[in-house]
């Protein structure tokens, strides 16, 4: 077992676009993660909020956006940073979907949103003059 | 395994779809245009043990075919489902939408 007052942090810079999901995915195989089910919920959880940030923030500035994943014993925290506008503005008061299936689209909507509340101990934004974040702990 | 890889079998009157790789917004597309077509037509089983992820975006279309198959008065089930696609299940909510079979002894 880690050591809690020692973790571990690895992070990776990763383009706005859908190329970054696959990216995503071989960097948290690679990173040192001894507990397959954390690797599964920060691997399930992390996509879906990549999948929004790519689809619903992009273009980021500089087209990049960085990750990092921090581990302790029997924890993770998963870090997307950037600086968007549209991102900002959700973050200034946008609504989240209801969950729930849109007849119209032939789907169902706000289910990413239900997974990362369930996967994640809490999610966070955070929109300063730093960056643009989105935190979530495990 | 970047790929999604969706073959089409039948065994008996049962229609089985065998899904490998990634489920996610960006390679659903041919699954979602197969498991539709096939619930159409008989009761179907997914076959999931080699599915590496599962995003919100293959959920939503597994829920939408057991409701197609669900209206048509077919039956739908998931093979054998790997612990990732057990886990984004389950994260849903929607675990009891979901029958889970480890075979397909009786069902052909």
């Amino acid at each position: 077992m880690t050591d809690p007052s020692t973790a571990l942090q690895v992070w990776i810079r990763l383009p706005d676009t859908p190329e970054a999901i696959p990216r995503f995915e071989a960097w948290l195989d690679a990173a040192p993660c001894s507990d397959p089910r954390l690797r599964d919920r920060v691997r399930l959880a992390g996509l879906e909020i990549l999948d929004n940030l790519i689809r619903h923030s992009s273009p980021l500035e500089g087209r990049t956006l960085r990750v990092s994943l921090r581990l302790r014993a029997g924890g993770a925290r998963l870090v997307f940073s950037f600086r968007s506008e549209k991102f900002r503005s959700f973050a200034r008061g946008g609504k989240n979907p209801r969950t729930g299936y849109n007849i119209e689209e032939g789907r169902w909507r706000g289910l990413g949103l239900v997974m990362v509340a369930f996967l994640t101990l809490h999610v966070r934004y955070v929109s300063d003059r730093r960056s643009d974040r989105v935190e979530a702990v495990f | 395994m970047n790929q999604l890889n969706v073959e089409e079998a039948r065994e008996g009157g049962l229609g089985i779809l065998k899904i490998s790789g990634p489920v996610n917004s960006y390679t659903f597309t041919e699954f979602q245009e197969k498991i539709f077509r096939a619930v159409r037509r008989s009761d179907v089983v997914v076959d999931m043990e080699n599915v590496t992820t599962l995003s919100s975006a293959g959920l939503g279309v597994l829920m939408a075919a057991m409701e197609d198959a669900e209206g048509a008065g077919k039956k739908l089930w998931i093979l054998k489902p790997s612990e990732i696609v057990r886990l984004a299940i389950e994260s849903t909510g929607f675990s009891d939408r979901f029958p889970v079979i480890q075979s397909l002894k009786g069902l052909a």
